[in-house]
């Protein structure tokens, strides 16, 4: 067989989307399979795997910029904290078979840290749409988290009143212990972050507004860049 | 005592889950003596999380202080959550 075919049953791992699900997508032209054999069983080829990541990347990219508010689609959309626990647990049990135990669990847990900021600093005051977006691929190695919250500028300046860009308020986020809810002791979640990716095999995109960083073993100074466009909350893009 | 961390799940990311679980094992430490100490068990933890460690974590040392033991505290994600909390 062809070595760039995959059973349908690894493309649904690679990809964190259920079987019954891609079944569903082929039978309606989403997303398409290869039939081999007397039985047409399904394959995709990895090529397909790779541009349906990267389609991904753009779908959350379009969702965090956009004016418009709407609901991402329901595979990637985690609307609450328990959906995103249960796919994030999921995620881990696919993700120890392919890594070391410790690089997984390190992984894990900067998607967990990541994902849940979202809803811990946006809750009861998300602007339009309550959720976040994840979405993975184990064979491009790649996560992507986005939401369309308040973003980490507006989060810190009820505690940190003088901060007026988007710049300074994400370098604040990773580098200093000040929590955008404040008086509770927090304020740890993005430094320890940086922490774990800078001294492991990881690399982390972040965007919020118009800030974002780059951060890996040989990026470990916190150097914020404009971006292009902004975006509504975050987009994080974590590979290992 | 012995805290076996397990018993509240293997992947300890949230603030809320780290803050129930702590309400909800209260009853219990009540159970604790003056001089006793409490072991906390991290065997079968895949994924610890600063945030789940603080509510849980801070919230039982707040109490308990240094009769608060942690063991089996080799996870990855377990030492550097504890790292950043100053908790090792």
């Amino acid at each position: 067989m062809d070595k760039g075919l995959i059973s349908i049953g690894k493309a649904s791992k690679l990809l964190g989307i259920s079987v019954d699900t891609l079944r569903r997508w082929d039978k309606n032209g989403k997303f398409g399979s290869v039939r081999i054999g007397t039985k047409g069983n399904r394959y995709y080829r990895k090529l397909d795997i790779d541009l349906y990541m990267n389609d991904q990347l753009a779908i959350a990219r379009k969702w965090a910029l956009s004016t418009a508010s709407y609901e991402p689609e329901t595979e990637h959309f985690c609307k609450t904290r328990d959906v995103f626990q249960a796919r994030l647990e999921h995620f881990q049990s696919d993700l120890v078979k392919n890594l070391n135990s410790n690089l997984s669990s390190l992984i894990s847990a900067i998607v967990g840290e990541i994902g849940n900021n979202s809803f811990d600093h946006n809750l009861g005051n998300w602007p339009d749409i309550l959720g976040i977006y994840f979405s993975y691929s184990l064979s491009q190695k790649k996560i992507i988290l986005a939401d369309r919250g308040l973003g980490i500028l507006y989060t810190l300046n009820k505690i940190v009143p003088n901060l007026t860009t988007h710049q300074e308020a994400l370098k604040i986020a990773f580098t200093k212990i000040v929590s955008g809810r404040s008086p509770e002791n927090r304020g740890n979640g993005l430094k320890f972050v940086r922490n774990v990716v800078i001294k492991n095999p990881i690399s982390l995109f972040f965007q919020t507004g118009d800030a974002s960083l780059t951060l890996d073993k040989h990026r470990s100074e916190v150097e914020i860049e404009k971006a292009d466009e902004s975006i509504n909350g975050c987009l994080a893009i974590v590979q290992y | 005592m012995i805290i076996n961390l397990n018993k509240f799940g293997s992947t300890l990311i949230s603030r809320p889950s780290g803050k129930e679980a702590f309400l909800a094992f209260s009853p219990t430490l009540r159970e604790v003596k003056l001089d006793e100490k409490i072991e906390v068990d991290f065997s079968g933890v895949e994924v610890l999380t600063p945030s789940w460690a603080d509510e849980f974590l801070t919230s039982l040392i707040n109490s308990f202080g240094k009769r608060v033991i942690l063991k089996n505290t080799q996870n990855a994600s377990v030492v550097e959550s504890l790292k950043i909390l100053n908790l090792i």
